[in-house]
């Protein structure tokens, strides 16, 4: 069965959980987004872009040293981090904005919470030359002062959210409202498999480029399928756009590695599926973490990109039908990882990526094991970060 | 029967204040019903903060974060409505946004409001066709779900909509989120063509600040919704209770005049 359903449902998750004002155009959105699935000349645009401007393929890299060190598994990593931008955000970012033109509209909006989806929408909003403008929260601007100037640097208005927690749902909020107001002329670039239909299904779609990829490459590479592949999970794109071309075989192992930030008993954590319950956010059905009265908690994870009480639909679907297995890392285990790939390798994955990295240690690998590892994105901008905590330590 | 059929009276235009509940705290806006019901305003709303109102302008905003920094929730309302019951009759609604209803339990959500003397419930961001075993439920119970219609939807989801709504239709003036705007521009027509096809009462709201522009909608609806603009006021007046409460006569009575 094709999921989601004809109302966006993956079983009891998702659907178009919007406002009445929104309604019409979200309508819209997925009328132009089925015309676009069966358009050649879609597809041929977006291929083109994807090889010549983000520079796709990424590699699919043999870690050697990293496979000696956990038992001689075979360890892969797929490098998304090699991206123009640098992580696998624009995949989606590439593929919405073509959609955007495809519908006339002239202005573009996108929430952000580490800045990486506000950067690979600010790139392509410049490459086509329409107005952007990326809400994010005011506390994540102090944390990704760095980005907000990248984004500055390519044409964007970046909003500084000073609403509720001031971080990702905050900013998400913000764009929402921005877009009630601005229903006309406006396209929202929602940068995870989040919100209402056809978000959750039509980010999935730009972000399963990865796992097509993936197969292919480690079939050429080793003649089979891998045993386990490992992805992070924060509103869950990269991890949707691994697993969704391996759904169906059912021998590779899929795991999602949530943010535990300082450890899930003590409320300081982004671990939705590990410790949240269902309820409706951003448009959606899906788990979420919140408190008894149904007020959605503050999160924390020492990765802002993971830090957000909500995921996307079809992986609460994919947690309760038990295809993936959610588990999660904490901070100073993502941090730990950060710091041993780059020495063991000589690749920095950002602070999101070292989570599934992080989570090799917690499998009993063998030598017959074979293992892709997402690398979402580089860790260039976590470098402030990591600074602390090796101060720290 | 639900007190919400009260307002099919066409005699009169009708006026719906909304308000926080526990904003700036209980006591105060348990005290304001009583004044806005011995005023003789149609209905109620009253606002259950939520963390995420996507729906609502910086006004409300502000507002939601004051009851939830009061600890408010559902109880504390149906707390709130079943004491005032002993005195008013005034039809009451929630306004809050569907998480909180899901995390109470839809059929517990319902009963307890019939039984605390809750009329009806606005979800800004429940749409008629998601959720039927809420609305079902509802149904079943005589509680009024209002349904919102925007201007950006089509006559035909328009019509569901209307069909769906109970108690009353409530018209979005403008494309945006609630919040007085000093100038309302929006065309009549679509609200025109609603009030032609419903066999029930359509309410306008959403940016209507003063009793001239509540004037100027009322020509074209049954009755008016002013949020943002009466929650500023208790906002200003907070700190007096002796002026909040004169304020607020005062303002509804200028409005009450004018439709």
């Amino acid at each position: 069965m094709k999921l989601p359903n004809s109302k966006g449902f993956f079983g009891a998750y998702g659907g178009k959980f919007a406002p009445e004002t929104l309604r019409t155009l979200v309508d819209d959105l997925e009328r132009e987004y089925r015309k676009a699935q069966n358009d050649p000349s879609f597809k041929k645009e977006l291929d083109y872009y994807l090889k010549y401007y983000v520079g796709r393929p990424t590699p699919l890299y043999r870690a050697d040293r990293l496979s000696k060190r956990f038992n001689n598994a075979k360890i892969y990593l797929k490098r998304e981090d090699l991206n123009h931008t640098g992580a696998h955000k624009i995949n989606n970012t590439l593929g919405q904005i073509l959609l955007a033109r495809r519908m006339g509209k002239t202005r573009i909006i996108a929430e952000t919470g580490a800045g990486q989806h506000g950067v690979a929408t600010a790139t392509v909003a410049a490459m086509f030359g329409l107005e952007c403008e990326v809400y994010m929260g005011e506390e994540d601007t102090r944390r990704q002062a760095l980005n907000v100037f990248r984004m500055q640097l390519l044409g964007t208005k970046v909003i500084p959210v000073k609403s509720g927690t001031r971080t990702l749902k905050d900013a998400m909020n913000e764009a929402t409202r921005d877009w009630l107001k601005n229903v006309d002329n406006t396209f929202y670039i929602i940068g995870s498999v989040a919100g209402f239909h056809p978000y959750p299904e039509m980010v999935r779609d730009f972000q399963s480029i990865i796992g097509k990829e993936a197969r292919k490459q480690i079939m050429k590479a080793e003649g089979k399928l891998p045993d386990y592949i490992l992805a992070c999970v924060g509103g869950g794109s990269n991890a949707m756009g691994i697993f969704y071309p391996f759904l169906n075989d059912k021998k590779v192992k899929l795991i999602g590695v949530e943010a535990g930030g300082l450890g899930v008993e003590t409320g300081k954590h982004s671990a939705t599926l590990t410790k949240g319950r269902t309820g409706v956010l951003h448009g959606s059905k899906t788990y979420v973490l919140q408190d008894i009265n149904g007020q959605i908690a503050e999160t924390h994870s020492i990765s802002a990109g993971l830090d957000y009480p909500g995921v996307g639909p079809e992986h609460s679907y994919l947690k309760d039908t038990g295809r993936v297995k959610y588990d999660y890392v904490v901070d100073h285990e993502a941090a730990d990882a950060c710091i041993m790939l780059s020495k063991e390798e000589g690749i920095i994955p950002a602070l999101e990526s070292s989570h599934a990295v992080a989570y090799l240690d917690k499998m009993k690998l063998s030598k017959k094991d074979l293992v892709i590892v997402n690398i979402s994105g580089r860790g260039d901008k976590d470098m402030g970060t990591i600074m602390e905590y090796v101060g720290k330590k | 029967m639900n007190r919400l059929d009260s307002l099919k009276d066409s005699r009169k235009k009708h006026l719906v204040i909304y308000l926080m509940a526990g904003d700036p705290d209980l006591k105060t806006t348990e005290e304001l019903i009583y004044s806005l019901a011995g005023q003789g305003v149609s209905a109620i709303e009253l606002g259950i903060p939520f963390s995420d109102p996507v729906a609502d302008g910086p006004t409300i905003q502000r507002a939601g974060e004051r009851a939830i920094a009061n600890k408010i929730t559902i109880k504390d309302g149906l707390g709130l409505v079943s004491k005032v019951r002993a005195r008013v009759s005034v039809p009451i609604i929630f306004m809050l946004y569907y998480n909180l209803i899901y995390s109470y339990g839809i059929e517990r959500f319902v009963n307890d409001c019939v039984k605390a003397g809750v009329d009806g419930a606005i979800v800004p961001d429940l749409p008629y066709d998601e959720e039927k075993q809420f609305y079902d439920y509802a149904e079943n119970k005589g509680f009024y779900v209002i349904c919102l219609v925007s201007p950006t939807n089509t006559v035909e989801r328009m019509k569901k909509i209307v069909e769906k709504s109970r108690g009353f239709v409530y018209y979005i003036l403008l494309k945006g989120v609630t919040g007085a705007q000093k100038k309302l521009s929006t065309d009549f027509e679509f609200l025109s063509k609603i009030m032609k096809i419903a066999e029930k009462p359509v309410f306008a709201g959403f940016g209507i600040s003063t009793p001239a522009q509540a004037e100027e909608v009322a020509k074209h609806a049954d009755g008016v919704i002013i949020g943002s603009a009466y929650v500023s006021l208790i906002e200003h007046f907070a700190g007096n209770k002796k002026q909040l409460h004169l304020k607020s006569k005062q303002f509804v009575n200028k409005l009450l005049k004018r439709l």
